[in-house]
């Protein structure tokens, strides 16, 4: 391949994978990118010399100008709507000016235009990018950069200072530059595969350093603080209108790794067993008229044990002897982009851990308690209101798992839990507080027979949800409500059809009037595993509600009262693999810190500790030294065969025809392969066709400063190597000082032409 | 000192002999000093010479020059296609004074021989001469009549023309040390030619004197055999024949005989220079003229002409390819 045509190979795709990384944002208009690649590819065949290139060169003048009456449209457009940020005008005059560059490259100079327009290109995209395949263009962008820009200088190198002499009077002159640029012999297909190579390297070294410099940070060292975004919670629900996150959006919200999983047999199980799962987060204690409020009381506060890294979670009246993890399942979250501060578990959490990172170089986020349960991440001190929102995250949630039978089975069973459990009476009231204005509800709650004074709490719990589940259906339109009726009434008597907060908001409702505590939760049911990636990824049409029961002696119990909904259909092969990806990215990538690398290494340890029986360790050791040993033996026969290949000629020497005992003179040898190693290195190696006297006289015509002395140490060394004769040491002596002193001469000064000055 | 070795002091005799031989000849053969060198080699390394050229340029000239510069015997044949091996190799007659057969040595019978056309003879005549070449000696009627020593043939051929002749075949062509062409001087040595020599070139040819003796020439020639060949050069030989050998180019390749005379002309070649030893160069610089008459090319059907400059071609190819030694 010729140097040129390679040259602008790899520059072409630099500008093309920039382009594509533009494109994964979707912020350059479709018509500009067309048009750019109509001109890109045009341009391909445009070569300084050719047709094309001097076509172009003819119409410079108009090109110009039109280019400035481009120019000058863009800027308006951007003046335009100067107070608005839109970079679509932006884009194209970046794109203009490539393309025009594209057209008009000429020299190296035409190059470095290019190469910084479509890193300006890289740049812009990467401040709006955030998906995994603007990633794979930024790799991709990093290697040919690399690699391009070695060509590059390369090719600066040989336009700027090769010079070249052609006798030894005459002055240097630059080489016909299109000459060497145009030849497949200056530089070979080898080199093109080493620099490529170098680029490659180079990348995985940065992705060596990335993966292994400690990842300390400069807040860890400053101590600076953290200022992240900082908002609060709505603190309510209002039926029908908030609450649910937005449905059939597919976004992924957050993703759990439940190592629990990982025992099942196989992925159905395990997809089954993800179904099952509920994420609960915000938890509301109050109703008033369609809409469900944290009543923000003291006695509902949540209680929060720190211990290390672990903040303990737990109730206000519920026995803190339950900060232990015995039995408990550890799931890591990693938040996407879930919209609120509440910190999502599996139900029911008993503990959050924060990794170190955010301890270390955030200075104070720390897990927060808020009500009944809830509990968030929070900067700054005690008094401080804010709470950080969750678009990037992760923390490690520990969590009893209440029963994952079959999908539906409600109410569920709890586990036993350790302790007694008394509910404050003041909180017992504010759980039981069923607001006026619900006449028909309170009277339908004593007709199912489970007035305040009827059986257990079970059968009321069981006899609520049967009955909710007989009468109405369930639906994600639910009817508009009529003003002036309260919409739980609405959806019990008149109108029996809505979606999972009516059926929780109705539970909650009807429960109270039975004299069961009860309160309305949100949160996630259910998530997809991704075999892929070993997750559960939940999607925000996945969010729910409902309700939660004190059952005397068990504490508060999961009401499930929605009937079961119909499958949410599983996101497609690319869906999946592409959120693995993303997956990958933000725990690999974007979440690599200090406590990732340490878990890293940690599990490097243990995979290491698994083989660690002796007799593994004594298999491994003894492997690797008998590997070494063989490349030991391997290195010996060839240094002895080497010798051995020598010692032949001195052997035959000594019986030579007149039996003259004949030896090659090992220091006139040594002398003059160091004579050819530093005339190799200034650019005049020897062929192998090359006899020593065709050599020594190639050099002589050539007009080498050095070539004198090396003639003489020719005639030595061929006296020695052929005829045996071996010269004195002294003059071995004085030879070497002669022809190493001619070089080191030749050598600084002369190294660019080679020649004498 | 108990060693053998050679002091060159004694070796510089020879290449003063051999300077003082070529200066003598170039004195009547102008700008051809690699002719007079070859035909040198070719007397050192008691060998042959066939110089393959068109007339008139001083063929005939360079072997009258070497014969009168050793002071040795000359005999010319003309090849005829009516020549018999008696005309070549002498006969036999009966003498009625002692009643005995007499041998009458033909013109074989010289230092120096020039073979003019050899390729106009019949074969038989041919190899009549060949076979004394090859010997050293000529049996006639079951007796032996010894060759004189030094012996060097010089046969020419005209390359240009093919009618009516018999070109030697390849088996025959190997009895030839070296085969050379003379070639056009150049116009500047043409000139020179043209304005400096007085009347006719035989004048000139008998102005000149003997300066080495057959007995120098014989000295040349043993210590010739006493230079140094390297194992080395000994493998790069080796190495050569074998490419030779396997080239696809060639249907035979470099006999062992080939080999020796490779290595017989390189060590003369050494010894004109003044060394005892042998360069990678010396074998280098006579590739050519040793190994292409002892090739066959691929394609016989080619034009004899075009296929010496196509196996000339094939053999630099060959050493190009090859690592020098050294």
């Amino acid at each position: 391949m010729r140097f040129q045509a390679a040259h602008k190979l790899v520059t072409y795709l630099l500008v093309l994978t920039a382009l594509a990384a533009l494109g994964t944002t979707r912020a350059v208009a479709p018509g500009s990118a067309l048009i750019f690649l109509v001109v890109l590819v045009g341009s391909f065949g445009v070569d300084a010399g050719n047709r094309r290139a001097a076509w172009l060169d003819r119409v410079a003048g108009p090109m110009r100008a039109g280019m400035g009456g481009l120019l000058a449209v863009i800027v308006w457009r951007i003046w335009r709507r100067m107070p608005d940020a839109d970079l679509a005008p932006a884009f194209d005059l970046v794109l203009a000016l490539l393309g025009y560059k594209l057209c008009y490259r000429r020299s190296h100079r035409d190059y470095v235009h290019i190469y910084a327009l479509a890193f300006l290109l890289m740049l812009v995209a990467s401040t709006i990018a955030a998906t995994v395949l603007f990633m794979v263009t930024f790799a991709i962008y990093v290697v040919l950069a690399t690699w391009a820009l070695i060509l590059f200088h390369l090719r600066r190198e040989m336009e700027e200072n090769y010079l070249v002499r052609h006798s030894a009077q005459a002055p240097s002159q630059k080489v016909g530059i299109g000459r060497i640029l145009g030849s497949r012999r200056v530089v070979g297909r080898a080199f093109f595969g080493a620099t490529f190579a170098v680029a490659v390297a180079v990348f995985a070294g940065a992705v060596a350093i990335f993966a292994l410099l400690p990842r300390l940070g400069a807040g860890f060292v400053l101590g600076a603080r953290a200022s992240g975004n900082v908002i609060g919670l709505a603190d309510e629900v209002a039926l029908g209108r908030y609450g649910v996150f937005g449905s059939a959006r597919h976004t992924v919200l957050f993703r759990a790794t439940l190592p629990r999983l990982g025992a099942l047999p196989d992925d159905d199980a395990r997809r089954a067993a993800a179904e099952q799962l509920y994420f609960r987060g915000a938890v509301y204690d109050g109703y008033d008229r369609g809409r469900w409020l944290r009543s923000r009381r003291p006695e509902l506060r949540t209680v929060i044990e720190q211990e290390g890294e672990r903040a303990f979670i737990h109730e206000i009246g519920e026995p803190a002897g339950r900060n232990s993890l015995a039995g408990s399942e550890r799931v890591e979250i990693e938040a996407v982009g879930i919209p609120a501060a509440v910190l999502f578990a599996i139900d029911r959490p008993i503990a959050i851990e924060l990794p170190a990172s955010h301890l270390g170089a955030a200075g104070s986020v720390r897990v927060a308690p808020r009500w009944s349960g809830e509990t968030a991440l929070r900067v700054g001190g005690d008094n401080s209101e804010g709470f950080v929102t969750l678009t990037s995250a992760h923390y490690v949630g520990y969590s009893r798992l209440q029963s994952m039978g079959p999908a539906g089975q409600s109410p569920s069973v709890p586990d036993a839990i350790m302790g007694s459990f008394q509910l404050e009476p003041k909180a017992r009231e504010d759980y039981l507080a069923v607001p006026a204005g619900l006449p028909r509800m309170g009277a339908l709650a004593s007709s199912l027979g489970t007035g305040p004074n009827g059986a257990g709490d079970a059968p009321k719990i069981a006899a609520v949800v049967a009955w909710l589940r007989a009468g109405h259906s369930y639906t994600l339109r639910p009817p508009a409500r009529p003003a002036g009726v309260d919409p739980v009434e609405d959806f019990l008597f008149d109108q029996p059809a809505g979606h999972c907060e009516f059926f929780a908001s109705a539970a909650v409702l009807m429960l109270r009037a039975a004299g069961v505590p009860a309160r309305y939760v949100t949160g996630f049911r259910g998530g997809e595993w991704n075999p892929l990636g070993g997750y559960i990824a939940v999607r925000d049409e996945r969010a729910h509600a409902w309700a939660e029961a004190w059952v005397s002696g068990q504490g508060w119990v999961r009401v499930d009262a929605t009937p079961p909904a119909t499958g949410i259909a599983r996101a497609g092969r690319f869906a999946e693999t592409s959120d693995a990806l993303d997956f990958f990215w933000s725990r690999w990538v974007v979440g690599y810190d200090l406590g990732r690398q340490r878990d890293l290494a940690h599990r490097a340890w243990r995979q290491l500790g698994q083989l660690t029986p002796a007799a593994t360790w004594r298999r491994v050791v003894g492997g690797f030294g008998l590997l070494l040993a063989m490349v030991a033996l391997g290195l010996a026969l060839r240094r002895a065969r080497r010798l051995q290949g020598q010692a032949e000629p001195t052997l035959a020497m000594a019986v030579g025809p007149e039996g003259r005992k004949r030896r090659p003179d090992g220091a006139i040898d040594r002398l003059y392969r160091r004579a050819l190693g530093r005339l190799a290195g200034v650019g005049w190696p020897r062929r192998a066709n090359e006899t020593p006297h065709e050599y020594a006289e190639r050099l002589r015509d050539a007009g080498l400063f050095a070539a004198g002395a090396f003639d003489a140490l020719t005639d030595r060394y061929a006296e020695a190597r052929f005829g045996g004769h071996a010269s004195s040491d002294e003059v071995v002596a004085e030879l070497g000082r002669t022809i190493l002193a001619a070089l080191s001469i030749a050598t600084p000064g002369g190294e660019k032409t080679g020649r004498s000055p | 000192m108990t060693t053998t070795a050679l002091p060159r002091e004694r070796l510089a005799a020879p290449a003063d002999l051999v300077a003082a031989l070529e200066a003598n000849i170039a004195r009547v053969l102008r700008g051809k000093p690699g002719a007079i060198r070859h035909a040198v080699i070719a007397l050192c390394a008691r060998g042959h010479l066939l110089i393959e050229d068109v007339p008139g340029v001083g063929k005939t000239t360079l072997a009258r020059a070497l014969a009168r510069s050793i002071g040795g015997s000359f005999h010319r044949i003309q090849f005829t296609s009516d020549l018999l091996p008696s005309d070549v190799l002498g006969v036999s007659v009966f003498d009625p004074k002692s009643g005995e057969f007499q041998f009458k040595p033909g013109p074989v019978f010289a230092n120096l021989v020039l073979a003019d056309e050899i390729n106009r003879t019949p074969p038989r005549t041919q190899s009549a001469l060949l076979e004394a070449m090859n010997d050293g000696q000529v049996s006639i009627d079951g007796r032996c009549f010894p060759l004189e020593n030094p012996f060097l043939v010089m046969a020419t051929q005209n390359s240009e023309e093919h009618y009516g002749t018999y070109p030697l075949p390849e088996s025959q062509m190997d009895r030839f040390l070296l085969r050379i062409r003379i070639d056009y001087p150049s116009p500047a040595d043409e000139r020179r030619i043209l304005l400096e020599s007085l009347g006719r070139p035989e004048d000139e040819l008998m102005r000149l004197d003997a300066v080495v003796s057959v007995a120098d020439v014989r000295r040349l020639q043993d210590a010739a055999e006493r230079v140094h060949l390297s194992p080395e050069l000994a493998d790069y030989i080796v190495a050569v024949a074998g490419e030779t050998r396997r080239s696809p180019h060639l249907a035979v390749g470099v006999s062992p005989r080939g080999q020796l005379a490779w290595r017989n002309a390189a060590r003369a070649a050494a010894m004109a220079e003044g060394r005892d030893y042998v360069l990678p160069d010396d074998l280098k610089s006579l590739a050519g003229a040793v190994l292409a008459h002892r090739v066959i090319p691929a394609s016989p059907v080619e034009a004899v002409a075009r296929s010496r400059q196509e196996i000339e071609r094939v053999l630099a190819d060959i050493i190009d390819r090859l690592p020098s030694p050294g």
